[in-house]
């Protein structure tokens, strides 16, 4: 073995056990100098990257993950199985499809509190309305986030083409989990309603998904009970449009794909969407 | 490899906390040495215990435990990146010593340490992270990033050989590796 191999496997393994290098070693004070003089380095990278202070709530949040998880899956189950029943009451074909949304998007942990610094956002256009000023990079991360749930949730996706009708007691299954409430059914148009499921945005907040049938195309719309988004703005994403409005206790978004107007499904949710929570 | 944890308990539930015990400490700093920031960190963690709860069944030797969660976190900060590009942030900014006792020349030297690391690309820093924090050896590492075991261990060369050359320390020639 030569000195650059030597050198080049050592700085690949300082501490290596392989007999060839520790005789290498052994047989030559330079390399066994430099030996020394990288384990050495070794022990100090160690220490300094083992420096990083592990939160001191991790663990106990870590091990609460079961019990969160499980509680968060009672749920849905508990929504779904309401839907279907109701819909076998009316005797009406059930339209409602398994409840996946769980799985379909992970959303980041305490993401949408992360700094404005942290988080830069791609291919969004973002346009605020009002006099409070622009979103946020946690609005932007928010409004991101929703728009890669609305990509992931397949059956969502399926339903907008797909030639069904949803029931009103599910759309207000649903709608119940997200903790609100249809003040008036009829004004919503309720036959327009392609899809309906509860989902998951931000974990421990519930929220609700509908497809419903608009003039250009569908619109897609979130309930969420909780208010990440403090002012209404406006997104741009490709051809797609939307609108994030923050209401008396969570928030709505309307995206569609085409150009839907959408104020008149911000009038129409706003009035008619009563929060029990 | 440092030593394989030993998952205690019988049931789901026991060995997912054995699980966590044993390992969230070098899960959460390969993570914030990932993605460099405390809070992305941390969040990474609890996906990749989130999922690691939900598809415990799956992991059927408790020696790969380690390497099977240091590659679903991987995954999370690849799909993290798909969807945002995180500023780089200044070390000094992200702190990451809770220790104030530690002697100032000896906290210049960290600073600097650190600044090198983060400076390292991600070809380097990974495998380096998989040693020094997973303990694994060349072939794991290889396994882990599908890689090669030659291609890694250049790249563990050159990884020491740039924050030797950062620290303006000596550096060996590298006119001979080639990936």
């Amino acid at each position: 073995m030569d000195d650059l191999e030597f050198k080049e496997r050592l700085f690949a393994d300082p501490f290596t056990e392989d007999q060839d290098i520790i005789d290498a070693a052994a047989s030559n004070p330079e390399l066994a100098q430099l030996q020394l003089e990288l384990q050495s380095f070794e022990r100090q990278l160690g220490a300094s990257i083992h420096d990083a202070s592990v939160p001191s709530d991790l663990l106990e949040k870590l091990l609460s993950i079961p019990a969160t998880d499980a509680s968060t899956e009672a749920r849905i189950a508990n929504i779904g199985r309401a839907a279907e029943q109701t819909t076998d009451t009316a005797g009406a074909a059930n339209t409602a499809t398994a409840m996946p949304v769980a799985n379909q998007s992970l959303p980041l942990f305490q993401y949408f509190a992360l700094a404005a610094s942290v988080v830069v956002a791609l291919g969004l256009t973002y346009s605020f309305l009002g006099n409070n000023g622009a979103p946020s990079a946690a609005d932007i991360a928010f409004s991101q986030e929703v728009l890669n749930h609305l990509r992931l949730d397949t059956d969502a996706v399926n339903a907008e083409s797909a030639n069904v009708q949803v029931q009103i007691q599910t759309v207000n299954s649903v709608l119940g989990h997200a903790g609100v409430q249809l003040i008036s059914a009829s004004s919503l148009g309720i036959n327009s309603v392609k899809f309906a499921e509860p989902c998951v945005i931000i974990p421990s907040n519930e929220s609700a998904h509908l497809v419903i049938q608009g003039r250009q195309g569908v619109v897609n719309v979130i309930v969420i009970n909780n208010s990440p988004v403090a002012n209404e703005f406006r997104i741009t994403d490709g051809g797609r449009g939307g609108i994030v409005i923050p209401m008396s206790d969570g928030n709505l978004v309307l995206v569609s794909e085409n150009e839907e107007d959408l104020d008149q499904y911000s009038e129409l949710f706003s009035d008619n969407l009563q929060w029990s929570i | 490899m440092s030593d394989p944890p030993v998952l205690d308990g019988t049931n789901k539930q026991e060995r997912y906390e054995s699980l966590v015990r044993v390992l969230y400490q070098d899960v959460y700093r390969y993570a914030f040495w990932l993605c460099k920031n405390k809070a992305l960190a941390e969040d990474l963690v609890q996906e990749t215990f989130l999922r690691a709860w939900r598809s415990l069944e799956s992991l059927q030797n408790d020696k790969a435990a380690k390497a099977w969660l240091f590659t679903i976190l991987r995954r999370e900060n690849a799909r993290l990146y798909e969807r945002y590009r995180p500023d780089l942030v200044d070390i000094e900014d992200q702190s990451i010593s809770a220790g104030t006792d530690i002697e100032p020349e000896r906290r210049m030297e960290q600073t600097m340490l650190h600044n090198a690391i983060y400076k390292l690309d991600a070809d380097y820093r990974e495998p380096l992270l998989l040693q020094v924090v997973g303990g694994f050896s060349g072939k794991e590492i290889a396994k882990i990033l599908d890689l090669n075991n030659n291609t890694v261990m250049t790249r563990l060369f050159r990884a020491r050989g740039k924050l030797k050359e950062e620290l303006d320390l000596v550096v060996p020639n590298d006119e001979k590796s080639n990936e």
